[in-house]
């Protein structure tokens, strides 16, 4: 185990709120500096490369956090081998418009893992699968945003659920990200290219990409019904076999 | 099956350079898209990019990705012209009401913005399509680890860059196995595609699981984990050249942000489009961006004498 | 110096011990070969002497492990990988990197060490294994000998005094395997760095080294020269199925038979010169050549032209016909075009140019699923197979797939014939390796295909389970079924197969009785035959190719002492 002294737990929870709170407020900004010198409609701030650089430096965060909990070579290859799966599994169902299992690797993974653990998988899986498609202005995006995917389905471990509500549970969450995915991605386009920046264009741009969400949301619940208990069980199995703290 | 990086050795001079004065260009680039507004900025940020795209000899896949910048560029353009009211010279004006869309007119204004936006998009993605076909990933990495970007996390990456060929294969041959005992992967329902995909998916999974096991053994028994210190034998080197084209890759941007500080570079597109009156001295600015921004074809030329050099052990 | 006092370790969650109170001591420059069945404890004793074992595998252990003078409990993995190297198993599961410099460059950055150092022990190592060539190739170009050898320059240039492999050939085609050994025996003989090879395939090192150690449940049972060993313990060894080299499986016959030999034959030089005698005075007639393959065709080749799209040609212009009841082992090189071949023969892959028929059927008009009732394919690795949550599923899977009937009836069968029934209910991947071949067999066999195919289905399998294997292989051809194996085990093909078809860039070099293929080559014949070639001066015939052979000729021969050896 991890030995943390008590009050170092408790910065990192206030800096871990901070930067939420600074994200949503970043996020949000558009919505009530109407006429203010934070407007991004008519002030001097470009709003989208300012949530880009927050997205950014959250990553960025959340890699430190690795650095300091990976102990060894086993979590590293893990999370990489996990997060290249997750990247190719895009291959066989590329025929399917956005009906890939990514995120449903990637909450498997945070769901056994842990939250540090999700949070690296899904940014493996941005990451890599970028390397072969492009990357661009959204890799950060798509790093954060699968991102909050692992961090999220991490702390959902903590509640303990029994297996078969575990599954509906995550079939659940699987759907809702779904959608939350698409809301959070779309920011990039829309505070680059759509003007102005209001609750009203955010939604246009949203809805726009209604099939895509959509599809991805019900891919993520299918998923999850079908090969969820399955994939988890492999994950505990090799989490079981490997305890993760040797002792001799 | 077959997979490749978007990134392919055309050994080009473009290729040879150092992943720092490529990044630094297109950080330039991206970022200069981003502050200006004015159409024709955008559209000269936008050409620009191209000799450098041709000079990589990557113009083949710069054209395959037209459909998909295309397709957003539309979307751009419709977004901007159902929401925004404010221009003057109306279009075409629905009569009627249209659920929470109200009662749109779309107005030459908002096309033209739109229009505007989507040389932004072209501008980026063509710039980072600079980036993704000449520099390796394995050198993005190095340039990475020299960032200082935690290691552990530019580790797992290489990791994956490196699993991804032998997962491949892995997954081509479970196929092949799966469809030997009778499995037909596109019979059925959805759920029943599903399910096929699965069998292929679950055996890569458990394989995949036993590689872990393997990889970390070996890497552990080759004293992974030493000390506290941990040397790099490769890292980019960045000579006195290699510095002085970096900053010259970040030169375009400095002189971008001077010229938007000068009050250039902005363009009024509400309520109705702003007259552009180009005098002598925006041309020579403009002309000058131009001539910083294209300064990497020379400066490229320029690392023929140190082809590689950048890439130190 | 290793020492191991009373060394007994439990994996985690495991009740029985995988090693149990071993003793054991090797001196510094000793060449030691280390072998025993799988499931034997050879791989976790190679792990407690680096270290793995207690450090990076939980578990209990009781007893110490000395290298060096350093006890391995007591100092961290990373220390005791500059006294103890360790290559592993796959070469393709313990690279880490993507070129060949940075692999080798890895564990030393791990160290720490200044750039100057590195660039030195790079050359080095690079130097030591002959692999100066390959410095600046990218791994994935590399074939898998290659590819071992990076594997073990990586390990030696931490400057290990001890280098330990662990079946470092069982991935590697012969020609790579023979490269591997080479360069093991070498470091051994010439940087006097010890050595502690696992492998399973003793002919190809025992008359290298200078000590067997024969590991058989976490015990060991034999421990001293190999010759030694063999004069001792032959019989308690043979008993507990462990292979010995047909050179001396022959001459221990011999002596069953009353003959009187002397010297050890461990390689085919030595072989000639004591086997001599019995075979000088061997008077058989010339090899008769068997009739030709005849029957019912089920798999019909014609002017098969294939390629992997804008790849070169991989097989060009083959013509084959394949009958019912043969056995067939499809042999040649690496990249030959072998397995390409074969998955022609259930739909896997459709000819480029030319026709393939499987039973008169035009693998063109009709889908692999089809086929699959047809013909089975087992591919090398069990573990592809198995998906599934129990065996009974797994085996069950194949038939819904395929739509039969009856299945839950059908799957005991299988279940039954297989020796399964106490795993029924059981995680196939738990499974150990024997175990897992035949759910996988079953799985495919649950279908009643006439044909089956095998890829490479002997590689890395100890002597045991070869044994049962080929037993297997048997009783199914006496039902009348067709069996093609792609291997390159030539011992196996030897004693088990009956035709031989040699591919060789794309094109069918070779077809016939094994008889003629196997005698006479030098690559592609086994131990016995390379043997007997040096007697064919005394008319020995050259088509002799098993121990047994070559025992008949003697007793054909009328040379009473063998046939009434007393």
């Amino acid at each position: 185990m991890v030995k943390r002294t008590f009050p170092k737990a408790q910065v990192r929870l206030i800096i871990t709120v901070f930067i939420f709170c600074l994200g949503v407020f970043i996020y949000l900004a558009p919505l009530y500096f109407k006429g203010s010198i934070l407007d991004p409609n008519t002030g001097p701030f470009n709003w989208g490369l300012v949530a880009t650089i927050f997205v950014g430096l959250c990553v960025l965060g959340f890699w430190y956090e690795f650095e300091r909990t990976a102990k060894g070579a086993k979590e590293i290859v893990l999370v990489s081998m996990l997060g290249t799966i997750s990247a190719l599994s895009r291959l066989p169902f590329a025929a399917m418009l956005n009906f890939q299992p990514c995120t449903f690797f990637i909450i498997c993974s945070g769901y056994v893992f842990g939250p540090v653990a999700g949070f690296m998988v899904a940014s493996l899986t941005a990451l890599i699968s970028n390397f072969f498609l492009g990357h661009g202005p959204w890799t950060p995006y798509q790093m954060f945003t699968w991102g909050l995917v692992g961090i999220t389905v991490g702390w959902l471990r903590k509640l303990n659920l029994s297996p078969k509500t575990g599954i509906i549970v995550l079939a659940a969450f699987g759907f809702f990200w779904g959608w939350l995915y698409g809301i959070i991605i779309n920011v990039w386009f829309w505070t680059s290219f759509v003007f102005p920046l209001t609750l009203k264009t955010y939604l246009y741009t949203l809805a726009n990409a209604i099939i895509w969400d959509a599809t991805h949301a019900l891919a993520n619940a299918l998923f999850i019904i079908i090969f969820g208990a399955k994939v988890i069980n492999i994950l505990e199995r090799f989490k079981k076999r490997f305890s993760w703290d040797t002792q001799s | 099956m077959r997979l490749n990086f978007c990134y392919q050795d055309k050994g080009t001079l473009i290729h040879h350079l150092n992943p720092f004065v490529k990044l630094a260009w297109v950080s330039s680039t991206v970022l200069l898209a981003l502050i200006f507004e004015h159409p024709l900025y955008l559209l000269l940020l936008f050409l620009v990019t191209l000799p450098v795209v041709i000079a990589a000899k990557g113009w083949p896949e710069w054209l395959s990705l037209l459909r998909f910048m295309f397709y957003l560029s539309l979307v751009i353009i419709i977004i901007n012209s159902l929401v925004m009211y404010h221009g003057t010279h109306v279009l075409l004006e629905f009569t009627f009401e249209i659920p929470t869309l109200g009662q749109p007119k779309i107005t030459l204004e908002a096309i033209c913005f739109g229009l505007g936006m989507s040389l932004r998009l072209l501008a980026i993605v063509s710039a980072f399509t600079i980036l993704n076909l000449t520099v390796h990933p394995d050198d993005m990495l190095l340039a990475a680890l020299k960032l200082r970007l935690p290691y552990k996390s530019v580790l797992a990456t290489s990791l994956s860059t490196r699993f991804m060929p032998a997962l491949i294969d892995d997954l081509g041959r479970l196929t092949d196995v799966q469809r030997s005992r009778g499995l037909e992967m596109d019979k059925g329902k959805l759920g029943q595609k599903i399910r096929s995909r699965g069998a292929v998916l679950i055996p890569l999974l458990s394989n995949s699981l036993d590689r872990t096991v393997q990889i970390a053994e070996a890497m552990e028994s080759r004293a992974f984990g030493a000390g506290k210190t941990r040397t790099y034998y490769k890292e980019i080197k960045l000579t006195p050249l290699g510095l002085t084209q970096v900053a010259a890759g970040f030169l375009p941007f400095i002189f971008g942000l001077f010229l938007r500080f000068k009050g250039y570079g902005g363009y009024r597109y509400y309520p109705s489009l702003q007259r552009i009156n180009l005098n002598w001295l925006e041309l020579t600015f403009m002309l000058i961006l131009i001539v910083l921004l294209l300064a990497i074809l020379p400066l490229a030329w320029g690392s023929k004498w140190e082809l590689k050099n950048w890439r130190r052990g | 110096m290793i020492k191991l006092q009373n060394l007994t370790f439990t994996y985690a969650g495991s009740l029985e011990p995988v090693l149990k109170e071993i003793n054991l001591t090797i001196t510094d420059g000793e060449f030691v070969l280390l072998s025993g069945s799988s499931g034997s404890g050879k791989s976790s004793l190679v792990r407690c002497l680096n270290g793995l074992i207690p450090h990076f595998y939980g578990g209990r252990i009781r007893g110490t492990v000395e290298v060096e003078g350093w006890v391995t409990i007591n100092y961290p993995l990373a220390k005791l990988a500059t006294k103890v190297g360790l290559v592993f198993q796959d070469p393709e599961n313990q690279l880490v990197t993507t070129d060949v410099e940075r692999e080798i460059a890895f564990g030393l950055e791990n160290l720490g060490l200044p750039r100057p150092e590195i660039s030195k022990r790079l050359e080095e190592a690079l130097d030591t294994v002959g692999i100066a060539s390959l410095r600046y190739r990218s791994l994935s170009e590399l074939s898998g000998g290659e590819k071992q050898k990076v594997a073990i320059s990586s390990v030696l240039a931490l400057k290990p005094q001890i280098l330990v492999l662990d079946e470092p050939t069982s991935e590697l085609d012969p020609q790579g395997a023979e490269d591997v050994l080479g360069i093991i025996s070498r470091l051994n003989d010439e940087l006097g760095l010890t050595v502690i090879l696992v492998e399973h395939r003793l002919d190809r090192v025992i008359h290298l080294v200078d000590r067997l150690i024969v590991l058989e449940q976490g015990k060991i049972v034999a421990d001293g020269h190999p010759a030694k060993i063999i004069l001792s313990q032959y019989e308690e060894l043979d008993k507990i199925g462990f292979g010995f080299p047909p050179l001396i499986f022959l001459r221990q016959k011999l002596i069953k038979a009353g003959h009187q030999v002397n010297d050890l034959p461990l390689t085919v030089k030595q072989a000639r010169t004591v086997l001599e005698t019995f075979f000088r005075t061997v008077k058989a007639p010339p090899p008769r050549l068997d009739k030709k393959p005849s029957g019912i065709p089920v798999i019909e080749v014609e002017k098969l032209w294939f390629a992997y799209q804008k790849e070169p040609m991989v097989l060009k212009g083959i013509d084959l016909r394949l009958y019912q009841g043969e056995f067939i082992a499809v042999m040649g090189r690496n990249a030959s075009g072998k397995t390409t071949l074969v998955k022609h023969f259930n739909g896997l892959l459709k000819p480029g140019k030319g026709k393939v028929l499987v039973n008169g059927q035009d693998i063109k008009k009709t889908t692999v699923a089809e086929l699959a009732r047809q013909v089975g394919y087992v591919f090398q690795n069990p573990n592809d197979h198995l998906f599934a949550d129990t065996v009974e599923e797994e085996i069950a899977f194949t038939l819904k797939s395929l739509g039969f009937e009856n299945i839950a009836s059908r799957v005991n069968d299988a279940l039954q014939r297989f020796n399964l029934v106490p795993y029924r209910k059981q995680y196939p991947r738990f499974l150990s390796g024997g175990e897992k071949q035949r759910v996988a067999l079953a799985s495919v066999l649950v279908a009643e295909p006439k044909v089956l195919i095998l890829d490479e289905p002997t590689r890395g399998m100890d002597n045991a389970l070869k044994t049962s294997l080929m037993q297997f292989l048997k009783e199914y051809r006496q039902q009348g079924h067709t069996v093609i194996v792609v291997t390159h085990d030539v011992e196996m093909a030897a004693a088990h197969a009956e035709r031989i078809i040699l591919l060789s860039e794309g094109k069918v070099v070779v077809d016939g009785h094994k008889k003629e293929v196997l005698s006479r080559a030098l690559l592609f014949s086994p131990q016995i035959n390379r043997v007997l070639q040096g007697f064919e001066k005394y008319g020995v015939p050259q088509d002799i190719l098993t121990v047994e052979e070559a025992l008949n000729l003697l007793k054909e021969e009328g040379n009473g002492s063998v046939d009434h050896g007393g």
